[in-house]
């Protein structure tokens, strides 16, 4: 039977329907987050925490908290936070009195990590055996693994916080400051930081004007190296109180802070007491983060988070965020970050806000009872926007803890503050961690808090941002989680940051015979296109994924070129000078790791019948958020604009949703001649792929001088598309056989579902054991479901070769192999599954010692 | 400033069924310091101190006070000297049930430095470390009243 127009848009009618009246909204938000892992484990309340990362080594993370016992918890990783361990094995503890682990601590630790590669550690000591009051700092240049003092400021103090930023000031590629409350008034000190263990001394005290009986604040570093701290007044009520600012336009310059500037008011008070901190009490707590990256179009922008009360005393707080475009002079209107409802009313606290100086980023996370009846248990939630918007946009609001806290008054209960560390580093290829929160927990989600549900553990996790998918006629999936149809012909920015990160691809018009019907979630009805080349910049390479560039059909394959140089695409990959690698995917096809983790996967498929190449494009733990696959702003139906402005709500008219989806929106992703990453034959550009009017609205789906696809019949596209697991997915599969009578879309689809379900990632570590190199291959299974781990065997080979016989891999996922040290090599390992799995091959990146070169390593 | 009339006090036992009421079973001082001038000393453990912005009466975290009135006089007499009129700070711990704010107090007078009043009144022997407050984590309480009862101070006087 053949499927007819007039029953598909029959059967699709009730959808259509809905689609209008619906405001479509984000299924799914765009961060993902990895299990909570308990990093203290100790008996007794751990909370007020503050983790670091290193941006010299992103594998390196460094965290600490208050704790029961003597000194600090204190942890650290050197595999992007996977595993943790302590510098103090025995107890857990820093600044406890132990040697060389710095003066006895009471609390109050706050970290920084330069770029250099110092961790400052700075908290307040105790008040034992006669000592005085005083805030030490101590630097770390091994990773946190040991410490010196590097800085002791006496005084009555509280809250101190460090903080180390590149800066372009003369002499001081770093500067390091710290800022604290001394017997009520803000004091600070700075210093310039030349190398690694290279920090000058601290500058003479300041006492930053107009703080009296201000306090719980921040302090942070501009790109020029200009200071600027904030802090609340009133410290004593419960509310209202205003956030004050002070610059230091000079940093580290003999200047003071300047006069102080009213910032905010708020209704949270230094001591609120709200249902889910009732005996504690909460402050505003406000926090400054800059935005670092050059490229960012916010560069140099400081963004202020705060706790807000939207009436005195009524403990609906919300976390606010305000932005200053000159240093903090002055301030914008205050948005909104959490989106729950405003009734019932729910408390939001302790936020945290940071910057990633990659990607220019915001991410704030807080503590949020919004799914508390009583408003008294607290998640972890956290949003993400681009800097790009002149009023960020924060994507859904996304929970991040695996349970629920509730302080029920233990300890100091969630404290006065949480961590948050944001940089890219760590994790697999696919699966890399950008933000790292940190908080106290009585949640137990891990089941091995000593004290159950009794006490605080603090318990971090990884977050990164979520899968997207473009697929057949081209069906999005954005990054937080939307479908949608998008047809238009040509070229587009599908995904991008600030950072530089970017992929593009093309769409070309497929002429059919059938009509289809309208798309859920835009209610259009149009003719499709089909994704038939993609194109990425890859650190400081140019990758394209193209069909023949003269346009004639070629069955055997499509064209990988790497910065305009054709290349054989395999399996074994193609290192990228900036890092990163292309490489063939275990189901045919590129796989593209970027050199911050992302991965790009375009499977193609070859229509013979129509003599086209399409594909299906999968990318993966990206940090970005713009582009036609990028974030649908809260509010809006579509993703945000190149600008990142908002689309706002989807229009009534159907012919406003057409100009606004294809014209308005496509025209503005439309790649230009300037932003093209793509190749192109002698005389071609961007525009000789723009079809102008596509796609259409009406039968027939005709393309000047192309035959038309004709449909197959429902039951044979259910037919090839039944064995596709998700259920989205196989609804575009059936879409589109239906309407291309094209069935080996079904095979190229159930290629990139079995990719994403049994794909593998085989991380190469290379550690000195002695005189020997040991390489331990890893094995990682990329999607997160499902308990069967992959089996089989490694093979490594040492410059090309195999060396040795191939090593089973353990019940952890490892084979390792050891070899005499010596001279250069380039090694690699090669995962095959055994053949009673359904896993894929897979094959690590290469490790080169100095350079490629030949072999001195002695073979076993 | 007048030191606020006593208005009753405490005997031991009820000493420590206030601490059990109040206890707060806080073992990581965090502390949200709220610094000011202490305006009275209602009892040796109960403190106000103005903030600039209002007031809070305080109770001291983590000692009881002696059971006999000579002493517990004494203790008041002593927080007086040290606070009364002065500037301090406030290490708060927790606001209890009722309502009553818990925490540390410090003196914050360039003449007195900076001292813990509650491990002063221990070491002068005029106070016991509380047995169900575990926020010193460093046995200071501990210390102080060891060496006060090696001293013979106040109520270790006749022990």
């Amino acid at each position: 039977m053949k499927t007819t127009w007039s029953n598909v848009l029959a059967a699709t009618a009730a959808a259509v329907t809905l689609a209008a009246l619906a405001l479509p909204t984000p299924v799914d938000a765009q961060i993902t987050a990895g299990p909570d892992i308990n990093l203290s484990q100790k008996a007794g309340a751990d909370s007020e925490c503050a983790i670091a990362k290193n941006p010299a080594n992103p594998l390196q993370l460094f965290a600490s908290c208050n704790t029961a016992s003597a000194g600090l918890f204190a942890t650290r990783s050197t595999d992007g936070g996977t595993t943790w361990t302590f510098p103090d094995p025995v107890d857990r503890t820093i600044a406890d009195g132990d040697l060389g682990q710095g003066a006895p601590a009471c609390c109050d630790p706050t970290l920084a990590w330069d770029s250099f590669g110092n961790l400052f550690i700075t908290y307040l000591a105790a008040l034992v055996g006669g000592s005085s009051p005083s805030v030490e700092t101590l630097l770390s240049t091994d990773g946190g693994l040991t410490f010196t003092p590097l800085a002791s400021f006496a005084g009555s103090q509280d809250q101190p916080t460090i903080v180390a930023e590149n800066t372009t000031a003369v002499g001081a590629p770093v500067a390091v400051w710290i800022v604290w409350n001394q017997s009520g008034q803000m004091r600070a000190r700075g210093a310039a930081v030349t190398g690694l263990g290279a920090v000058g001394a601290f500058g003479p005290l300041q006492t930053i004007p107009g703080t009296s009986n201000c306090s719980f604040g921040d302090v942070a570093i501009a790109p020029d190296g200009t200071v600027v701290q904030a802090c609340q007044n009133p410290t004593g009520t419960q509310g209202p109180a205003t956030i004050r600012v002070n610059i230091d336009a000079d940093g580290l310059g003999i200047g003071n802070f300047g006069a102080v500037i009213n910032a905010t008011t708020t209704n949270v008070g230094g001591f609120d007491f709200i249902p889910p901190q009732n005996s504690r009490s909460v402050d505003s707590e406000a926090g400054l983060a800059f935005d670092r990256n050059p490229m960012s179009p916010r560069f140099g922008r400081l963004y202020l988070a705060y706790t807000e009360e939207t009436a005195a005393e009524n403990n609906d707080t919300d976390i606010m965020l305000r932005w200053s475009d000159d240093n903090g002079v002055t301030w914008s209107a205050p948005i909104r970050v959490n989106d729950d409802p405003a009734v019932p009313i729910r408390s939001q606290f302790l936020p945290r806000i940071a910057t990633s100086p990659v990607s220019g980023n915001i991410t704030i996370c807080w503590h949020d009872a919004r799914n508390s009846a009583s408003n008294t248990a607290a998640e972890v939630f956290c949003t993400v926007s681009t800097p790009t918007p002149a009023t960020p946009t924060f994507i859904a609001n996304a929970v991040v803890s695996d349970g629920a806290s509730t302080s029920n008054g233990f300890g100091v209960e969630f404290g006065d503050y949480a961590g948050l560390a944001y940089f890219p580093g760590g994790g697999t290829v696919g699966s890399p961690r950008f933000q790292h929160p940190i908080c106290g927990d009585t949640s137990n989600s891990t089941g091995n808090n000593p004290n159950g549900t009794a006490n605080f553990d603090a318990y971090t996790n990884w977050m990164r941002g979520g899968p997207s998918v473009n697929e057949g006629d081209p069906h999005i999936r954005t990054v937080d989680g939307v479908h949608y149809d998008f047809q238009p012909a040509g070229e587009f920015v599908v995904l991008r940051s600030t950072d530089g990160f970017e992929v593009q691809t093309r769409q070309t018009a497929v002429p059919t015979t059938f009509f289809p019907g309208p798309n859920p979630h835009t209610g259009i009805a149009s003719c499709a296109s089909l994704n038939s080349a993609v194109a990425a910049r890859v650190g400081g390479s140019r990758v394209t994924y193209q069909p023949r560039l003269d346009g004639v059909p070629d069955p055997t394959g499509m064209e990988l070129r790497i910065d305009g140089v054709l290349t054989t695409l395999t399996s074994t990959g193609t290192a990228l000078p900036a890092g990163g690698r292309v490489v063939r995917s275990a189901v045919g096809g590129l796989e593209v790791e970027f050199p911050n983790g992302e991965r790009l996967v375009a499977t193609p498929g070859y229509w013979s019948s129509q003599g086209k190449w399409y594909l299906n494009i999968g990318i993966s733990g990206s940090d970005a958020l713009e582009g036609v696959m990028g974030a649908i702003p809260r509010g809006s139906w579509l993703p945000a604009l190149p600008n990142g402005s908002s689309l706002g709500p989807i229009p009534v008219s159907l012919a406003q949703r057409k100009t606004d989806l294809n014209v308005n929106f496509a025209d503005a992703w439309r790649v230009t001649t300037a932003s093209s990453l793509f190749d192109y034959a002698p005389g071609q550009s961007t525009a000789s792929f723009t079809l102008t009017g596509w796609p259409k609205y009406t039968a027939p789906c005709d393309v000047p001088k192309q035959k038309p696809a004709e449909p197959a019949a429902q039951d044979v596209a259910e037919e090839a598309c039944r064995r596709i697991v998700d259920r989205n997915r196989r609804e575009h599969c059936v879409f589109d056989v239906v309407m291309t009578g094209e069935t080996g879309f079904a095979e190229t689809y159930l290629r990139t579902e079995r990719l994403e379900a049994y794909g593998t990632t085989t991380m190469l570590i290379r550690e000195p054991a002695g005189g020997s190199l040991i390489f331990t291959a890893r094995l990682f299974k990329r999607a997160q479901a499902g308990e069967e781990q992959p089996r089989g065997t490694v093979q490594f080979f040492l410059n090309d070769r195999p060396v040795g016989s191939p090593v089973d891999v353990d019940s952890t996922g490892t084979a390792r192999m050891e070899l005499t040290a010596g001279g250069e090599y380039r090694m690699r390992a090669h995962f095959e599954p055994d053949a009673d799995t359904p896993f894929l091959p897979s094959t690590s990146q290469e490790i080169a010692h100095p350079a490629a070169g030949s072999a001195r390593i002695e073979q076993p | 400033m007048q030191k606020v009339p006593r208005t009753g006090s405490l005997t031991f036992a009820a000493a420590l069924a206030v601490s059990l009421l109040l206890q707060l079973p806080v073992t990581a001082r965090a502390g949200d310091s709220l610094y000011g001038t202490v305006t009275a000393i209602r009892q040796a453990n109960l403190i106000t101190l103005d903030h600039g912005a209002g007031s809070f009466d305080i109770r001291l975290a983590g000692i009881d006070l002696p059971e006999d009135a000579a002493l517990s006089r004494e203790a008041d007499r002593f927080v007086t000297e040290l606070l009364l009129g002065k500037p301090a700070r406030l290490r708060f711990d927790g606001r209890t049930a009722e309502g009553e704010m818990v925490g540390r107090m410090y003196t914050d007078d360039p003449k007195l430095g900076i001292k813990d009043v509650a491990l002063e009144l221990v070491r002068a022997g005029l106070a016991r470390p509380s047995r169900t407050y575990a926020g010193y984590k460093y046995a200071e309480l501990t210390r102080a009243a060891a060496e006060a009862r090696a001293n013979k101070a106040g109520i270790w006087k006749n022990q």
